[in-house]
């Protein structure tokens, strides 16, 4: 169809999930988990990332089908799984979790078959825990290329739903009933959870979170989906011991183009991301894009998620996601603002976003802020929290790859 | 300058009627400073009736064709490299002949322009609103009635920035979304096809200073309501019979600046808009050449000649006659504004601009753009010329009424419509696109993109009253007059 008639752009899509694959971009130092150098997969990437970021190998048009899209998709040159979860223990103890699994083809040629897909392809993950009242966010990360069978990835077959990725001794598997098992185990902190999805996933289009002004645009290359409201049982061990936990998670998976999934680039400007559960079943997926160098008018896009899948977009019109107070200062001098302000009007809701602990951020090639958030306010006249996971981007003052 | 209004001066009749109150008027305007340019500070109201002719500059209507398919009005936009980067720069749809360099690579309505920085730019031209589909080729002058101006375009401008690289491009990048950004809230409408234009012009006025067309990032005056009014888009192939351009036959005198001033969103001094002015004269003279597409299916000429007979008793005495020249070759149109009273049809859009826009009428006035027009909005709207009419459906200045056969038969009008898509079928028993009538307003769908494809007439200025001149034909009149109506 026609839109509007000026040159139409889906720029803002490859960066949906910029600040999620960062969280495993390989650090500088060498992988803990050995097997692999890290300055290899950043130059595999980087050659990846010549690619046209156009479809990527892969149909973003039809429905998505689980569990088979629970499951890996060869086809596609990049894939991430990614959980956010706040736990809390017997004793009321808050822990924030990150687990990210990211799977990227090492090849120029989108691979079609799963067994050739094996042996060119380096999966990496990354786990962080932020210890609330320890003040404390220990890490851990493992990248293996797959053709080592240190890591890969299954699929559902039509006689077996069960799909599961691993990376060395971590793995995120997913049951036939929908159940997914997380198992990591590392000296830093160690986890065998059970994640019991309240809701069917629900797939998130890129042009649709961020909006499609028009049918000029070429497919996003990108295929998203989101399970928010998993119901997390299980056990964390961190150096001071292991305590049942329980809690709420989000799984985001992701698949397509290099660019869209191994962070792209981003030009002039900057994404901050926002997940967002809630305790009466809304979920809210935002994001928040602005010029790298100020000015200019902040988009806020969210998709709210009823209990029952019905997704609602909110565009820049229609609701408000602003910083509100002092921002904070990482140690490297870079000032984020980490407590916000979202209202919807047409949701009757206004939402304060705060971090379960300021000192959150990793150390990545990308500088970013990544941690879990605790959310509370009103919907109409009733309280209401959460919580959360929110990438902040941009707010370092020179970074890699910013086209500057 | 703070215009000073002169309360007697607000409407031409009472100026006739109190010729030395006027004349007191029009010299305390002089002794203020505000009627510096001969009285331009007055804002003259017109009665319906006869709009004279004012003779147009000449111009090379080739020249002008070649202009407006490779020359730039609008001087500012997209990188290219963004722009490529983000589309993958696609082969045009439909060929435009004549197009030369990247302008050949381009869709029709953008056109390539070399900004000062050197970055080349995509820009937006005329032709995005004034060309259109028809049976599977571009025709140019077809008001496009489908366009989609609801979504945010402030969203569209700064997700360019993902692909913006230099510095330079950056510059250019931030020029351009500033600007958008700046009219956005009169960019939007909420129904398919209702065409922004004209709050679009309106606001940019507002932002700019009259004398020299600067630009402020604060409005300078009151800006138009955001509360857009739904407009159709007038075909050009009337250019050449019309006197008066709008609606309501406001666009008096020259018509090439009015052409030109939707198009200024980066003109921002009198050099360049004088320059553009020096070719767009060829541009009008190349609109005022234009015909409309020929009907492309089988005419019953017996029974168009049979409603020929009807359209002479009953419709010529406005919309003038076709197929015979008089000595100096032109055909008979009386270029008539037709009082609201008489014509009954939705009053909003005249209303609007004749009690609410004196403002943008002395701006104008005071401007490079009005300095050889003479801007007259009247309570009223003119009855157009029917050349290619069965092309231009949807009918009535708001596109109200989706077919001739509605238009000529007010019972047959539905409250709530919708295209089929954006590319429907042509409906050769009703004259127009097909179209779908709904039991309910807007309000039955939850999104916004399904509530956009409804157009709901009885919202404020949509209204799909008036022009029932045809309800007193008998079926069978209606029946040979819209057959006629084919052959125009």
């Amino acid at each position: 169809m026609r839109g509007w008639p000026l040159p139409l752009v889906i720029g803002a899509v490859v960066l949906v999930l910029a600040a999620a694959a960062v969280l495993v971009w390989p650090d500088r130092r060498p992988p803990p988990g050995g097997g692999l150098d890290a300055g290899a997969v950043a130059a595999a990437l980087a050659a990846l990332e010549q690619q046209d970021a156009g479809a990527g190998g892969i149909d973003d048009t039809g429905p998505l089908r689980f569990p088979a899209d629970h499951g890996p998709h060869p086809a596609a040159p990049g894939e991430i799984w990614e959980l956010s979860a706040l736990l809390t223990d017997r004793r009321g103890r808050r822990y924030g979790l990150r687990f990210s699994v990211v799977r990227l083809a090492l090849g120029t040629e989108p691979v079609q078959r799963t067994s050739a897909f094996a042996a060119h392809a380096v999966l990496a993950a990354g786990l962080t825990v932020a210890d609330e009242r320890a003040g404390r966010v220990p890490a851990a990360r493992r990248v293996s290329r797959s053709a080592l069978g240190l890591a890969g990835s299954d699929g559902a077959t039509p006689g077996d739903p069960r799909t599961r990725v691993w990376v060395e001794d971590w793995r995120l598997s997913r049951e036939g009933g929908g159940v997914l098992r997380l198992n990591a185990t590392d000296p830093a902190a160690a986890l065998d959870l059970r994640l019991t999805p309240a809701r069917d996933p629900v797939g998130i289009e890129q042009s649709e979170l961020l909006g499609r002004t028009g049918g000029e645009a070429r497919g996003a290359g990108l295929r998203f989906y989101v399970q928010p409201g998993l119901a997390v049982t299980g056990s964390l061990r961190l150096d001071d011991g292991r305590r049942q936990v329980t809690g709420s998670a989000w799984l985001d998976h992701a698949w397509g183009s290099p660019g869209a999934v191994a962070g792209g680039r981003s030009g002039r400007l900057a994404l901050n991301r926002f997940e967002l559960m809630l305790e009466d079943g809304t979920a809210l997926a935002c994001v928040h894009l602005r010029r790298r160098s100020g000015g200019g008018t902040p988009i806020p896009t969210c998709a709210a998620i009823a209990p029952g899948g019905a997704v609602r977009v909110l565009r820049r019109r229609d609701l408000s996601l602003e910083p509100a107070g002092t921002p904070w200062t990482a140690a490297d001098g870079t000032e984020y603002p980490l407590r916000w302000r979202l209202s919807a009007p047409a949701l009757d809701l206004a939402i304060d976003i705060r971090p379960l602990l300021p000192d959150q951020q990793q150390a990545q090639i990308v500088p970013l802020w990544s941690g879990i958030v605790l959310v509370e306010g009103r919907r109409g006249t009733v309280p209401v929290s959460g919580s959360g996971r929110m990438d902040l981007t941009g707010y370092a003052a020179e970074e890699p790859g910013s086209g500057t | 300058m703070r215009p000073i209004s002169c309360p007697t001066l607000r409407s031409a009749r009472i100026a006739r009627r109190h010729a030395a109150a006027a004349l007191l008027c029009a010299a305390a305007l002089q002794l203020a400073g505000c009627g510096d340019q001969g009285g331009r500070g007055e804002v003259t109201k017109a009665e319906p009736g006869t709009i004279p002719a004012t003779p147009q500059r000449p111009g090379d209507p080739d020249a002008g064709y070649d202009a407006l398919v490779n020359r730039s009005v609008v001087t500012c936009g997209i990188p290219y490299r963004a722009y490529a980067a983000s589309t993958g720069a696609p082969a045009p749809e439909y060929p435009l002949p004549g197009r030369r360099g990247r302008n050949a690579e381009l869709p029709y309505s953008m056109t390539a322009f070399t900004a000062d920085s050197g970055v080349e730019l995509v820009t937006s031209n005329c032709l995005g609103c004034h060309a259109a589909p028809l049976n599977g080729e571009l025709v140019i002058g077809l008001g496009n009635e489908f366009l989609d101006f609801t979504g945010d375009p402030v969203m569209a401008a700064e997700a360019v920035g993902t692909y913006v690289e230099t510095d330079a491009e950056a510059a250019e990048w931030q020029r351009w979304a500033d600007r958008i950004t700046a009219i956005a809230p009169w960019s939007m409408t909420d129904t398919i096809g209702a065409n922004p234009a004209q709050p679009i012009t309106l606001a940019l006025m507002a932002h700019r200073d009259p004398k020299t067309l600067a630009w402020s990032d604060e409005p300078l005056m009151r800006p138009p309501p955001t509360e857009l009014l739904p407009a159709s888009v007038p075909p050009w192939w009337n250019v050449g019979k019309k006197h008066a351009m709008f609606y309501d036959g406001a666009g008096r005198g020259d018509h090439v600046r009015y052409m030109m001033l939707a198009s200024t969103v980066c003109t921002d001094s009198v050099d360049e808009a004088r320059s553009i002015d020096a070719w767009f004269k060829d541009v009008r003279a190349y609109l005022a050449s234009l015909e409309p597409p020929a009907y492309p299916y089988p005419v019953d000429r017996a029974l168009a000649a049979e409603g020929q007979e009807v359209f002479l008793s009953e419709c010529k005495e406005c919309h003038g006659r076709y197929g015979r020249l008089d000595g100096g070759g032109h055909e008979y149109y009386p270029n008539k504004l037709i009082a609201l009273d008489d014509v009954g049809t939705d009053p909003r859009m005249a209303r609007k601009a004749y009690r609410d826009a004196d403002r943008f009428i002395r701006w104008f006035n005071q401007s490079f753009y009005g300095e050889d027009s003479d801007t007259q909005p009247g309570l009223g709207y003119v009855a157009p010329p029917l050349d290619g009419v069965w092309a231009t459906a949807p009918y009535l200045h708001n596109g109200s009424v989706p077919t001739l056969a509605a238009l000529l038969n007010s019972h047959a009008r539905p409250t709530y419509w919708r295209f089929e898509g954006t590319d429907p079928d042509y409906d050769t028993g009703a004259l127009g696109w097909s179209y779908r009538a709904l039991e309910q307003g807007r309000e039955q769908f939850a999104s916004l993109d399904e509530q956009k494809w409804v157009y709901d007439t009885t919202r404020p200025g949509y209204g799909n009253h008036g022009h029932d001149f045809g309800d007193e034909l008998t079926d069978s009149e209606r029946r040979a007059l819209l057959e006629y109506l084919k052959t125009l």
